[in-house]
């Protein structure tokens, strides 16, 4: 058989359990938090629906509009006579709606910062003032019990609706259902409340003042935060609470969703900001922010993860998308869309049923230090390899097949210090890790054996010799130490077990590789620092 | 099967080859590698009693075949029936052969003086293959019995190769550092005797530094190639002017000895291969090479077939590749049982013999690093399987690579084994050793084992057995792992990971559970055959353990003596459990907890059998004389009577119950598969053996009939235009006129089209094809007698089919009523037949309007 040359198998070894998972690489990509410091508490957060995603920020007197962009002011809204609330933007981008601590509601145009319309019928401080889903309405929600639904064109609010006992602090229209609207207030109770019956329709006790409110685009569950819990209730069962979450430390003070609805993010006064899978309500990340958090926003397109926190500080963090990621999206925008020209040739290029396809041959591009081991030259693929900065697993299953084929030494000889450096740095940095030890001691020894005579020649090597040593008596010490641990605690389990002949059997949590590696003694481990010794 | 050990010899036709199998001579065909004949079956039908080194076409009868042996003997065959026709008696074990159409009653022979017995043990030491063959002679023997017979020509060391020039004029032999050539046709060679070595005009002989490993005779011009043990070829041209001070060439890409030499029958290449497993193609007027890497395995020995389509190559793991010369790919490969051929210090036979459920093959340690799946009742390979992926590389210096082992292998117990469990590794005492457990899924797909999960240094030190749990049901399959480091560990397939949309969960194996007991040292395991209790010997100490809870379910402890239990094994259905230690064998029954019986009993091997409470032991004990006698005894477990008792010559390498479907009785003993000393597989006992026998032999007739068939069909014509173009258009057809019955032509066209694309003659240059001139004549006839004669045919099948399908339709009118419609279907189809029939004949109007254009052509 002259079979094809066999590329380099890279060793693949099993992931850990509970180290970034698929979830936290993704909300680890939102990274460069860009920290702007603003007046007072940043109370509220809100997004755009249309493209460019600008986002007002509420906070001590004023709304600012900033542009995702290039995360810069691009509009001031200074015309409140006290704390300014709820800066929101309307969907079209074009108004902004905000309230403030003396009651008054006001409509400003984004573009030339007009107040448009004027709204005084509260007499108490407006935490809550939103568009409605019907473009025309505004809702608000006052620390004076009452939620009004207000006409825009007429500035006459439609309906009042009392019911709550205490401060409202929260609340939205139904996106699908103007006619709904839900309030959270500190009354502990989650009300809804139907514009066309005029009423309340469904109470939902939460069991902690009412912080935030949120409800699924399809109008069927409820989301609710106050306290340091976090209830989902059931509006299709009649308010029954489905879930009921207390991941926080301290008080949930915001929430919101990304753009498909398949996470929730909750803001809290723990600094935290914990993301949720909405299929079981788990946690599948958390970030860490330096203060009290106050509101929480996600961009339309899941771009900007933007969180204003009580000391005045605003931090946007900034996910990069990648053009496949966005073509990805725009093709799945593009899909069915029935009667177009692509409609009509869709599937013209796959083979029908008795077409004789001739399949084109890939030639297989062999990597460099493949085509180093191909032609036998072991020195240059292990420079190659060193040198294209792979990853450490694929020198380190490079030096086994050189060991396999017997060519380590060959692979190793004739180096100066200059193309020795990369191996020895390689050495230093990887030593330690216990996938690789006993390898890597075995690499070192050799080099060792190897170089002695040279030594003290170079300061470049010499110094990195040091180093290893350093490194590997670290080690040592660090594996005693973990002795001195194992030990203490089998005398526990000794004690714990009831069988007494002596034997223990523990579950094994780390599987199918290294599955002893870290634990086990490394007299290998000191034969390199004697030498270097 | 030892197929390499000897170069192959082609038929003049090139279309099968000869292979010296041990004491027979297989038939191979070239075009499906099944084995046509054997010759010299028997050595009570006048086979040859010891290896056959060397065969021989009769230069003057190429349907007859000269074969020499270990034995001392010439035998002639007539091979195409079989028969043995004569046979001379040399007397002394004969190496080398050679013969020439000049002088077809003289054979010269390279006899050793040595014994055979002597010679036989040698070979096997160094596993197989012409090793350094001590005082050689060589010798000219008459076949004509009237003359003094046997006339001595020159003694020499170790010879290593003889040839005949084309012309017949000289005769060459190399041993060691000499290069003899003999002028054989000088003068009245025949009546002359000795050569002494002064003879200037007969004989003359040059030195080489090395020693030379290698010859080839130049088929066309004096020249003589030789390899030598640093891998350089040279061509001697020491004929005519040159005599005293030949003019020599050399060519050294080889870094090891060169193996073998070959020309081409036109003389204008060299093939040359030896332990770098690569064939190296010189064109000697240029100096080009050409190169065939990793061909799997060290060459041997080269062949070119007469047309020089073919090159054959013998290699060092017991398989012989036919290449195709045109464009180099393989042609056929026919593969023996490879471990007889690798060392077997550095790989032990670790993994003994283990039935594969899913077909009943053997699997056992094949080349280092793999395992190979065989088949031993009809002596066949059926796949390898590389356990530790490499490159095989050759050694750099003096010093060889150490390979890596497969040390155990395990298959689960249901029906289709769908996991196997292999515990590999490799220790070259100076880096630290690598042990490996893999895991491995049937892929349906591909009908091979595909790794599902590698685990590094499971253990921290040897593993000593590696067993799955044979419990049936819907429970994740479990492996047990037993260690020199005082552990065993419990593996099982867990799901990783969530499962997706469409994707289901990954699943890995990992490990479930440590045990261990004491400081002792486990060396054996086994599991009842519910899988509800797990046995693991330690030392002479049998723990017993709930695999599920991790718990000691209780101590059994061996009478007082202090020999580590070997070999543990639950027996199926029963109650008893099978220890062995060096010297005793227990049976324990788990019921009491006591032992039932033991004897005295040096085992070798211990295997249970899978269907029965049975088991076999191999044993040889030294109570009669000095001279250990061998036996293979089966109990049962309740009874310390042996059911049977085999006693064999030589040590059985290993041993295993053979699975037999057809088994009936309960308490009839399974048929037991050995692999004896020489490394062949027997059957031992069992009802069916003969039968099974027989039914490989069928299948083996099969085989061959179709390989006969696949030649008899194989035309310069089908060679051109695929097998489509001139098969059975009638079967053809069948098929199509339920389908496309619009485009016949067009389709038939299209499936003609697509086998002259895979058609291999297709893949070299226009070049190297032959000339018009003389494909045209086959070309032609084949196409009009073909068509004509396939139309009648499908017009006579057409018939017979409208005949059955109308017996059908009345058939089925007669008895009910109401199949009207199967009835218009039919009808349907018939007419299709008719239309079908109507677009044959515009077919066939074509190769005649092609022929007066040819005619016409060629009458210009």
């Amino acid at each position: 058989m002259s079979s094809d040359f066999k590329s380099l198998t890279v060793k693949k070894y099993p992931r850990l359990p509970g180290r970034k998972t698929a979830e936290s690489r993704y909300w680890r990509k939102f990274k460069s938090p860009i920290v702007v410091k603003e007046f007072a508490a940043v109370s509220s957060i809100h997004f755009s629906e249309t493209s460019p995603y600008d986002f007002a920020v509420t906070a001590s007197t004023r709304v600012q509009i900033y542009s995702s962009k290039t995360h810069q002011v691009k509009k001031t809204i200074s015309r409140f006579k006290d704390v300014a609330y709820s800066g929101t933007i309307r969907n079209d981008g074009r108004l902004v709606v905000a309230g403030d601590a003396t009651g008054l509601i006001q409509i400003f145009d984004v573009g030339s910062r007009a107040i448009l319309r004027t709204f005084r019928d509260h007499r108490h401080p407006v935490h809550v003032a939103k568009f409605s889903s019907d473009k025309t309405q505004i809702l608000s929600a006052s620390d004076d019990k009452t939620v009004r639904i207000w006409d825009m064109p007429s500035e006459t609010p439609l309906t009042i609706f009392t019911g709550h006992e205490d401060y409202i602090r929260a609340g939205m229209v139904s996106h699908d259902n103007p006619h709904l609207i839900l309030s959270g207030s500190y009354d502990q109770t989650v009300k809804l409340w139907d514009m066309r019956t005029q009423g309340c329709v469904m109470t939902m006790n939460h069991g902690a003042p009412v912080e935030c409110v949120d409800m699924f685009p399809d109008g069927g569950v409820v989301v609710s935060a106050g306290g340091p819990h976090l209830k989902v209730f059931d509006l299709l069962a009649g308010g029954r609470p489905m879930h009921s979450l207390s991941n926080h430390q301290k008080t949930v003070t915001s929430m919101c969703f990304d753009h498909s609805y398949s996470r929730l993010l909750t803001g809290s006064l723990d600094h935290h900001v914990k993301v949720y899978n909405v299929q079981d309500y788990s946690v599948v990340h958390s970030v860490k922010y330096p203060a009290p958090v106050m509101s929480v926003a996600l961009s339309p397109d899941d771009t900007h993860l933007v969180a204003g926190m009580a000391g005045g500080l605003l931090s946007i963090r900034q996910r990069v998308v990648k053009s496949a990621e966005v073509q990805t999206r725009r093709a799945q925008e593009e899909q069915a869309q029935g009667g177009s020209y692509k409609y009509f040739v869709r599937g013209q290029k796959t083979a029908g049923e008795g077409d004789f396809i001739v399949e084109s041959q890939k030639k297989r591009r062999l990597r460099e230090y493949d085509r180093y081991l191909k032609v036998f030259q072991y020195g240059n693929a292990l420079d190659a390899c060193l040198r294209t900065n792979q990853p450490a697993v694929t020198t380190v299953s490079l030096i086994q097949e050189l060991i396999h084929r017997d060519g380590l030494r060959q692979a190793l000889s004739g180096r100066d210090d200059i193309s020795l450096e990369p191996l020895a740095q390689f050495l230093v940095r990887n030593i330690n890790n216990p996938r690789y030890t006993a390898l890597l001691v075995d690499v070192t020894t050799v080099m060792i054996d190897m170089y002695t005579a040279v030594m003290g020649q170079s300061p470049l090597i010499d110094e990195l010799f040091m180093r290893l040593r350093a490194k590997v008596k670290q080690e040592i010490a660090f594996q005693k130490q973990l002795f001195s641990v194992i030990g203490s605690m089998e005398m526990l389990f000794a004690k714990s077990t009831s069988t007494s002949v002596g034997v223990a059997f523990h579950n094994e949590l780390s599987s199918t590789s290294n599955t002893s590696s870290s634990l086990a003694p490394k007299p290998s481990t000191e034969s390199p620092a004697a030498t270097i010794e | 099967m030892r197929l390499s050990d000897y170069p192959v010899v082609f038929t003049t036709d090139s279309n099968y080859f000869f292979s010296c199998d041990a004491k027979t001579i297989r038939i191979i065909s070239v075009e499906t590698g099944q084995v046509v004949r054997i010759l010299s079956a028997s050595v009570e039908e006048g086979g040859h009693s010891n290896t056959v080194t060397c065969v021989m076409l009769n230069p003057k009868n190429s349907l007859q075949l000269y074969s020499a042996s270990l034995d001392g003997t010439i035998k002639l065959w007539d091979f195409n029936d079989a028969i043995l026709l004569r046979t001379f008696e040399i007397g002394t074990p004969i190496t080398n052969m050679a013969m020439h159409e000049s002088f077809p009653n003289d054979v010269y022979l390279v006899v050793t003086k040595k014994s055979t017995k002597r010679f036989h043990k040698k070979q096997y030491k160094k596993s197989g293959g012409l090793v350094a063959k001590e005082n050689s002679i060589l010798v000219r023997y008459s076949l004509k019995s009237s003359r003094k017979r046997i006339v001595r020509l020159l003694s020499s060391r170790s010879c290593t190769g003889l040839v005949i020039s084309s012309d017949g004029e000289y005769l060459v032999m190399t041993g060691r550092y000499k290069l003899h050539v003999i002028h054989i046709a000088a003068g009245d060679g025949i009546e002359q005797g000795a050569v002494s070595e002064h003879d200037e005009a007969r004989l003359r002989t040059y030195l080489t530094p090395d020693r030379i490993t290698a010859l080839a005779f130049h088929p066309t011009e004096g020249c003589i190639a030789t390899g030598d043990e640093r891998g350089r070829i040279t061509l001697w041209y020491c004929f005519g002017k040159n005599v005293d001070r030949p003019v020599t060439t050399s060519m050294h890409w080889h870094a090891h000895k060169v193996a073998d030499l070959a020309f081409t029958s036109d003389g204008n290449y060299l093939l040359s291969g030896g332990e770098e497993s690569v064939l190296v193609i010189w064109q000697l007027s240029t100096g080009h090479k050409q190169f065939l890497p990793r061909l799997g395995s060290e060459i041997k020995h080269i062949t070119v077939s007469p047309d020089d389509a073919f090159y054959a190559m013998g290699h060092q793991d017991n398989s012989v590749n036919v290449i195709r010369a045109v464009d180099l790919k393989i042609k056929t490969n026919i593969q023996g049982l490879k471990f007889s051929h690798t060392d077997h210090v550095s790989n032990p036979l670790s993994t003994g013999l283990v039935i594969e459920p899913r077909n009943g093959h053997v699997v056992l340690n094949g080349l280092p690093g793999t395992l190979q799946f065989y088949d031993p009742i009809k002596d066949q390979h059926i796949m390898e399987l590389e356990v530790f992926p490499r490159n095989k590389v050759s050694r750099t210096n003096e010093k060889e690579i150490v390979p890596p082992r497969v040390m155990h292998v395990a298959f689960s117990n249901d029906k289709a084994a769908r996991w196997m469990a292999t515990v590999d590794g490799r220790d070259d005492k100076e880096t630290t050793p690598e042990l490996y457990i893999k895991f491995w899924e049937y892929d349906d797909d591909s009908h091979t084992y595909v790794l599902n999960t590698r685990v590094d240094s499971p253990h921290t030190k040897e593993i000593t057995s590696c067993i799955f749990n044979p419990r049936q049901g819907n429970h994740p399959p479990m492996v047990v792992t037993t260690s020199l480091d005082g552990t065993f560990k419990v593996w099982e397939l867990t799901h990783q990971g969530e499962a997706r949309r469409g994707v289901e969960a990954e699943r890995a194996w990992s490990c479930r559970s440590t045990g261990f007991y004491r400081d002792m040292v486990p060396r054996a395991a086994g599991f009842a055959s519910d899988g509800s209790l797990l046995a693991v010997a330690y030392g002479q100490i049998i723990t017993l353990w709930n695999p599920y809870l991790n718990t000691l379910q209780g101590v059994l402890t061996q009478p007082p003596e202090n020999r580590p239990i070997h070999h543990l094994t639950f027996l199926k259905n029963s109650p008893f459990l099978i220890a062995a230690t060096s010297d005793h064998l227990y049976s324990w029954n788990l019921l009491t907890c006591s032992v039932w019986w033991s004897y005295q009993l040096k085992v070798d091997r211990l295997v249970p059998s899978q269907t029965s409470s049975n088991f076999v032991v191999t044993c040889s004990d030294r109570a009669q004389g000095s001279v250990p006698q061998h036996r293979i005894l089966v109990f049962k477990p309740m009874d310390p009577k042996p059911v049977q008792i085999e006693t064999i010559e030589k040590k059985a390498r290993a041993i295993t119950f053979m699975p037999d479907a057809s088994a009936t009785a309960r308490d009839a003993v399974e048929p037991i598969l050995i692999m004896n000393h020489g490394f062949a597989f027997e059957v031992l006992g069992g009802r069916s053996v003969e039968e099974l026998k027989a039914e490989a032999e069928q299948a083996a007739e099969k085989a061959r009939a179709v390989a006969l068939e696949a030649e008899s069909k194989k035309s310069l014509m089908s060679d051109i235009f695929g097998k489509a173009a001139v098969a059975d258009a009638a079967a053809a057809k069948e098929k199509k006129e339920k389908k496309q019955q619009q485009d016949t032509a067009a389709s038939r066209g299209m499936v003609s089209k697509k086998h002259m694309v895979r058609n291999p003659l297709f893949d070299a240059p226009s070049h190297v094809m032959a000339p018009v001139s003389s494909l045209f004549e086959a070309f032609m006839g084949q196409l009009l007698t073909q068509g004509k004669s396939a139309k009648e045919e499908s017009k006579a099948r057409k018939k017979a089919l409208k005949q059955q399908k109308q017996e059908q339709v009345q058939q089925q009118t007669g008895a009910q009523g109401n199949t009207a419609e199967t009835a218009i279907d039919i009808d349907m189809d018939d007419d299709a037949v008719e239309i079908v029939g109507v677009k044959e004949g515009g077919d066939d109007a074509i190769p005649s309007s092609l022929s007066k254009i040819f005619s016409a052509r060629l009458s210009l």
